[in-house]
């Protein structure tokens, strides 16, 4: 009896944070679904019919290019620097050399540094590269990622047997075959999860693109979300259905990732 | 299966981003950064050979309703010029010029420089003198030559509007609470900043607000004070906080504020309902807030003097150093155009309605002329906002701590609506704590 009503206490409570997590994207929605005028002149909360016209004035502006801009950043970044993060996860974890330690250290300190203090090292190290005002500084940021690196090392070090490693190569493994049949199974959920954070920070990175895309037709997603919100522009219904389309890349990767993600998360959490 | 086709989809997905993120990049290797000339005048340099005769304008700013179609105006009747103007928000416009200025980056070959910033953009020196390019400084209104005069007498740029600023109100509302919504009646009931304290109680008792929010007023009580925000070292913090907040703290008390916050949708949205009467009111906040979030509000609206004029707002547009010198006369002929000549200013006022620094022009009552009269029920606001309001409006010298200033006032205004019992006394002392953060010069003193 007494754990039924410790069960049903702890529903209303789940429940009861869930709608406060949800309503304020589902209030997002709804009012995306109105004319600007009558978002604040109604009570929002249940959908109104004006969705499409929002739709078509998003999509009058900048906005695919802005969306296909974005997904190329956010793909291009997550993906090279999932590659990079668990090959020198693997790396630090099953070679040993010199200076590995101070190495680590220094994988750490760069964790420590806040990115905007390096931001301006960066541009002048983009503009050598010739590649100012195009995406690739949006990019190239993540393919040396210190969180992702100390993630990974942090996870091949508790997934992966030395004895399993060894093994393999005494049975005739390469290393690239070594990493990609073994190593890479036994850290899949820290992969993903990995792969999502990249996503995440990618896609909603608003410092980078403001510093270094000066022509319209590069804009991401978070910058043309800005530029349409700039002082007088007041098409709020636009502007919301721009930042729900904006959200749903988001949700389907938390979808198809979630199960993942939180063994990612909790891997380490209980030591056997 | 479910395997593959994830693996399907994260393909199609990078292939087509593919697609199109390297048709971004490489759009843009065609015009200015293409063969990894990123620096600043080579690759304005190479933009200008690209295109052969035609030169290539840079621009970064926010105020997209007035620069945009200004551009393609004058790129109607200037083929050899064209304009590549991104859109920067009106907050990130300092940090993206510093962050471009240190790292030796380009910067755009038209800079706007908004009123509260352009001491700021002073002290970067990166602006051509204009006099250099022709610009006669006494062809055009005095204060906003002084605005854009620097130390050693450098003119860096030239304001594309007068901005003088009035109270308007919703008709409706006006002849409901106070029985008129003439606004020769209203003006006499409106004289001093007491006034709207003291007939503030019919519209309490009408379950009216006056205003709409606390930051709304500050703003105007800011715009409108005599106070010097720094005379040489000293930030006036004290003095020009003291005369602001205490207005609003009265009105706060008296119970004719409503607590939305300036500028937010929520904000904007009460121009078009029937519980706020009154709101601060420059000539560009006519098409920009009124007519854009009142839609159906023409010829409910009218205009009277604040018991102080001011001017509030408005933007000098500034040619870079970097650019090269077949760009800067071009930016030149831009900005003469759009300020000084008929055609190009009656487009700023008929597109914007911004009315022109330019003398001539200001104190042509033709030209002046408002074609949005009808908004305000046929009220002659043209010769109220450029005859009596232009003409009487004080001009307070701004401080390179103007942005910091304002962004506490903002603070201190919107906690004094939410804590109805915080004290003037209060607010200066947390607004004080907040600047100290803010203000990073050891050689300023803030008094």
């Amino acid at each position: 009896m007494a754990k039924n009503i410790r069960k049903t206490i702890t529903a209303i409570i789940l429940g009861i944070l869930t709608v406060i997590s949800i309503f304020p994207f589902w209030l997002m929605f709804s009012m995306s679904t109105y004319k600007s005028e009558m978002i604040f002149q109604n009570n929002p909360i249940l959908p109104s019919d004006y969705f499409l016209e929002n739709l078509k004035t998003i999509f009058a502006s900048n906005f695919v290019q802005s969306y296909g801009n974005s997904l190329f950043v956010s793909i291009l970044s997550m993906v090279i620097g999932v590659l990079v993060c668990s090959m020198v996860g693997y790396g630090m974890y099953a070679y040993k050399f010199r200076f590995k330690k101070q190495l680590n250290i220094f994988i750490m300190m760069t964790m420590m540094v806040p990115n905007q203090i390096g931001i301006i090292g960066y541009m002048i190290e983009m503009r050598n590269l010739g590649v100012n005002n195009t995406l690739w500084p949006l990019i190239f940021t993540w393919f040396a990622n210190g969180f992702g690196t100390y993630w990974m090392i942090s996870f091949v070090k508790q997934a992966v047997p030395m004895e399993l490693i060894e093994s393999a190569r005494i049975d005739g493994a390469n290393e690239l075959r070594i990493f990609g049949s073994i190593v890479v199974p036994c850290i899949r959920p820290g992969i993903v999860t990995l792969c999502l954070l990249l996503f995440l920070w990618s896609w909603n990175n608003y410092m980078l693109p403001l510093v270094f895309i000066n022509k319209q037709d590069n804009y991401t997603i978070p910058i043309f979300v800005k530029s349409l919100a700039s002082a007088f522009r007041t098409d709020y219904g636009a502007q919301l259905a721009g930042l729900t389309l904006a959200t749903i890349p988001l949700l389907i990767i938390f979808i198809i990732g979630s199960k993942s993600l939180i063994k990612g998360l909790t891997a380490g959490a209980v030591k056997g | 299966m479910r395997k593959k086709l994830i693996s399907a989809i994260l393909i199609t997905a990078l292939a087509a981003t593919s697609i199109v993120g390297c048709g971004g990049a490489s759009g843009s290797a065609a015009s200015s950064d293409s063969a990894g000339g990123s620096d600043a005048s080579a690759s304005n340099a190479e933009a200008t050979a690209d295109s052969g005769d035609v030169v290539t304008l840079t621009y970064w700013g926010w105020d997209s309703n007035y620069a945009w179609p200004m551009f393609e105006k004058y790129e109607e009747t200037h083929p050899n010029v064209h304009f590549e103007a991104t859109a920067v928000e009106w907050g990130d416009m300092l940090t993206k010029t510093q962050q471009a200025l240190a790292s030796g980056s380009e910067l755009p070959t038209i800079i706007p420089m908004d009123v509260a910033l352009i001491e700021n953009w002073k002290d970067m020196d990166i602006l051509e003198d204009l006099t250099d390019y022709g610009l006669d400084t006494s062809e055009y209104v005095d204060s906003a030559v002084e605005k854009c005069t620097t130390k050693d007498g450098k003119v860096i740029g030239m304001f594309t509007s007068v901005c003088p600023s009035g109270i308007a109100y919703k008709r409706d509302l006006a002849k409901e609470v106070f029985g008129t919504d003439d606004p020769e009646e209203l003006q006499k009931m409106f004289t001093s900043y007491d006034d709207y304290v003291k007939n503030g109680a019919k519209a309490k008792a009408a379950g009216k607000y006056m205003f709409h929010s606390g930051q709304a007023v500050a703003e105007w009580f800011y715009f409108a004070s005599d106070v010097e925000t720094q005379t040489g070292s000293t930030l006036n913090y004290t003095k020009k906080m003291t005369d602001v907040l205490s207005k609003v703290i009265a009105m706060r008390d008296a119970g004719v504020l409503d607590t939305y916050q300036n500028g937010t949708a929520e904000g904007n949205a009460t121009y078009a309902d029937d519980e706020h009467i009154f709101y601060p009111c420059p000539d560009w906040a006519i098409t920009y807030y009124i007519e854009t979030n009142d839609p159906d509000g023409k010829g409910n609206w009218g205009l009277i003097k604040a018991p102080v004029s001011y001017s509030h707002g408005g933007s000098a547009l500034g040619i870079t150093t970097s650019a090269t010198d077949e760009q800067k006369q071009a930016a030149y002929d831009f900005i003469h155009w759009a300020i000084a000549e008929q055609e190009g200013a009656e487009a700023g006022r008929d597109l914007a309605g911004f009315i022109t620094t330019y003398k001539k022009l200001t104190t042509d009552a033709n030209f002046t002329r408002r074609a949005d009269e009808d908004w305000f029920a046929g009220q002659d606001i043209s010769t109220l906002l450029y005859t009596e309001i232009a003409n009487e409006m004080a001009v307070v010298k701004s401080s390179p701590w103007e942005n910091s200033m304002v962004s506490v006032r903002n603070d201190v205004a919107q906690q004094l609506m939410d804590d109805k019992n915080m004290t003037l006394e209060d607010a200066l002392q947390i607004g004080l704590e907040e600047l100290q953060q803010l203000v990073t010069d050891d050689s300023i003193t803030i008094e």
